[in-house]
C-alpha cells in the first residue's frame, strides 16, 4: 500500500477546472517530483491534497485513509505536511514560535522539544536566530525554517512547492542537500514540485510531468532526463520527435 | 501640574475604552477578516443584562443585584456568550462568503440585537446606579480624580497585560497569532480553525462586557444605542492602527482618546460641539499619510 494515493482527481476554482483525472502514488520513503510549466496545476494539486482546495471528483488516500474533502487541520493531523510556494512562514512570529506552532501536532510536549533540537542541529542558523521574527530571515533561511517546520509536525510525507523559487543557485543547492539528508536519515517521503526537471534528475526519484492539468509523462527522473521524450512532453510537441 | 493631571486622566480613561473596543474588533478581524459591526450592540446588551427586562422607566436589577465580583464575572460572561453565539448562529455559516457579505451580516445581527433590547426594555434610557461610590474623587498629586477613572485605567492595564500574556505565553495565544497572520497556513499546521475562532469571539465579547461595565458606571444610564459611538471610534482605531494589528489597535485607541480630550480642551467654546468632526479630520489625514495604518500587520492573506 502506498503512503499517498491519488486516483481520478479532478479539482479547480469555481467553474474553472484545473486538474483532470490525476493518478499518482508515493511510497514510503520515496521521492516524487512533480514538474511542469506555469499553470499546469502543480500547486493546485498540492493544495487539493492538503485540503485547501476542494476536489470535485476522485479519491485521495493517506496511509489508506480517504482524506479528500477533509479540513486542512485534520489532514495535517493525519500526517501530511505542505510547505507552500513562497515559503509562507509567519513573519511576525519568532523563528522558534514558528517551529513550536508546528510541534503542536506531536503527541507530547517533550516529543516536540526533542524534535526542536533535531531541527536546530540540522539548521544551526535557525538556532542562532531563534528569537528574531521570521520575517527578518533571508530567503534561504526562511526556506530552511519552513522545512524545519514541516519536520516539527512529525509528518511522514512532506510536500514542498517550488523550494528553489526566488533563491540564489548556491542556496538552492543547500536546500536540496538538506532535503537529501532528510530522505536518507529520516526516511521521509517527499513530494517536490518544481518548474524545471533539472533538480529531479540531480536528486533522483520518480518524476511526474504535469501539463494542462493532466499527467503527460511519468517515470524515473534520471532515465527520463536522458532522452528527448521529457522535453517533448514538457513543451507539448506531440509526435514531433 | 495638578491642572494637567485631570485632562491626562480623562485622555487615558477615554482612550482605554476605545482601546478595549478596538482590540475586540481587531481580534475578530485577525482570524476571520470580519469587521463585526454588531460589536457595539454587544456592549449595550451587556449593560441591559444588569437590569430586569421591563418597558417601565424604572426597573429592578437582574445581574446588577449580584455581589460586585459576580457582576463583573457574569457581565464578561454574557458578552463572551453573546459573541460566541453570534459566531455559531451567524458567522460560521458564512465562513466562505466574501468579506462584504460577512460585514453586512454583522449589521443585520446588530439590528436584531438592538430590536431584542427595544422589545424587552423600550427605547427610553433607564437609570442604573451601579457602584455609585466609584464616582467619589481621590486625591492624586493635588488633583482630585474620580475613583472610577483610576479604576478604568487599572482595569484596562490588567486586561491588556493579561491578553499579552495569553498571546505571547500560551499555546492558544501562539495559535491565535499564527491564525491572525495566515489562517490557511496555520490550519495546514494542524491549528483547529473552529476552536481558535470561537476563542477569539469569546475574548472579544468579554472585552465588550468590560466596556459595558465602565460605561454604565460612568454614565449611570442604560440606553440601547450606547455602544454605537464607541464602536464607531473603535473601528476607526482598528483602521488607523493597521487592520488586524493588535498593538496598532490599542495604540490608536489611546491616541484617539488623547486627540479627543485635547480637542475638547483647546477648541474655542462655540466650535467644541463639532469636536468629532475635527477628530475624523485627523483620521482622514492619517489615512492619506499612511493608508496601511500606523502599525502594518503581516501580509493579510485571504481566508479559505
Amino acid at each position: 500500500m502506498s503512503l499517498l494515493e491519488v486516483a481520478g482527481l479532478t479539482a479547480g476554482y469555481g467553474r474553472t477546472t484545473v486538474l483532470r483525472g490525476i493518478e499518482l502514488a508515493v511510497d514510503e520513503g520515496e521521492t516524487l517530483f512533480i514538474a511542469g510549466p506555469n499553470g499546469a496545476g502543480k500547486s493546485t494539486l498540492l493544495k487539493t491534497i492538503a485540503g485547501v482546495v476542494r476536489p470535485t471528483a476522485g479519491a485521495i488516500r493517506l496511509a489508506g485513509q480517504e482524506i479528500a474533502s477533509l479540513a486542512p487541520e485534520v489532514i495535517a493531523r493525519l500526517g501530511f505536511s505542505l510547505v507552500p510556494e513562497g515559503r509562507d512562514c509567519f513573519a511576525g512570529l519568532t523563528v522558534e514560535e514558528n517551529l513550536k506552532l508546528a510541534g503542536g501536532l506531536r503527541p507530547s510536549a517533550s516529543d516536540a522539544a526533542a524534535e526542536l533540537t533535531v531541527v536546530y542541529d540540522l539548521f544551526p542558523v535557525l538556532r542562532e536566530r531563534r528569537s528574531i521574527p521570521a520575517g527578518l530571515l533571508s530567503g534561504g533561511q526562511q526556506q530552511m525554517l519552513v522545512i524545519g517546520r514541516a519536520l516539527m509536525t512529525g509528518s511522514r510525507l512532506v510536500a514542498i512547492d517550488e523550494p528553489s523559487l526566488g533563491l540564489a543557485p548556491n542556496i538552492v543547492d543547500q536546500v536540496y542537500e538538506s532535503l537529501a539528508l532528510l530522505r536518507e536519515k529520516e526516511g521521509l517521503s517527499l513530494l517536490i514540485v518544481e518548474q524545471s526537471t533539472v533538480r529531479a534528475s540531480m536528486m533522483g526519484g520518480r518524476l511526474v510531468l504535469l501539463r494542462n492539468g493532466e499527467i503527460a509523462l511519468s517515470g524515473d527522473a534520471v532515465a527520463l532526463s536522458q532522452g528527448t521524450a521529457l522535453r517533448d512532453a514538457y513543451f507539448g510537441y506531440e509526435g514531433a520527435a | 501640574m495638578a491642572g494637567l493631571l485631570q485632562p491626562l486622566f480623562d485622555a487615558i480613561s477615554l482612550g482605554s475604552i476605545y482601546a478595549l473596543g478596538a482590540l475586540g474588533i481587531a481580534l475578530i478581524f485577525g482570524v476571520m477578516r470580519l469587521i463585526n459591526f454588531a460589536h457595539g450592540h454587544y456592549i449595550a446588551f451587556c449593560v441591559f443584562a444588569l437590569l430586569i427586562p421591563s418597558t417601565e422607566v424604572v426597573t429592578g436589577m437582574l445581574l446588577g443585584a449580584l455581589p460586585s465580583w459576580l457582576i463583573v464575572l457574569s457581565v464578561l460572561g454574557v458578552g463572551a456568550l453573546l459573541s460566541i453565539a453570534s459566531e455559531v448562529v451567524v458567522f460560521r455559516r458564512l465562513r466562505n462568503a466574501n468579506p462584504a457579505v460577512l460585514m453586512i451580516a454583522s449589521f443585520a445581527l446588530g439590528i436584531v440585537i438592538q430590536n431584542v433590547l427595544l422589545v424587552s426594555y423600550s427605547s427610553r434610557p433607564k437609570s442604573v446606579s451601579l457602584w455609585p461610590e466609584l464616582s467619589l474623587p481621590v486625591e492624586f498629586f493635588g488633583a482630585s480624580i474620580p475613583l472610577l477613572q483610576v479604576l478604568t485605567v487599572l482595569v484596562t492595564v490588567v486586561l491588556l497585560l493579561g491578553l499579552v500574556f495569553f498571546l505571547k505565553r500560551t499555546r492558544f495565544g501562539l495559535e491565535m497569532r499564527a491564525a491572525a497572520e495566515n489562517f490557511t497556513m496555520a490550519r495546514m499546521l494542524g491549528v483547529r480553525a473552529n476552536r481558535i475562532i470561537l476563542l477569539a469571539f469569546g475574548i472579544s465579547g468579554a472585552l465588550a462586557g468590560a466596556i459595558a461595565l465602565v460605561l454604565v458606571s460612568q454614565t449611570g444610564t442604560a440606553d440601547i444605542r450606547m455602544g454605537l459611538p464607541i464602536m464607531l471610534i473603535a473601528f476607526v482605531a482598528t483602521v488607523i492602527g493597521g487592520m488586524g494589528s493588535l498593538q496598532g489597535a490599542v495604540f490608536a485607541g489611546f491616541l484617539l482618546g488623547a486627540i479627543s480630550v485635547t480637542l475638547q480642551l483647546l477648541l474655542p467654546l462655540d466650535i467644541r460641539p463639532f469636536r468629532d468632526a475635527f477628530l475624523y479630520l485627523a483620521v482622514i489625514a492619517c489615512l492619506i499619510w499612511r493608508p496601511e495604518g500606523l502599525f502594518r500587520a503581516g501580509p493579510s492573506s485571504e481566508r479559505v
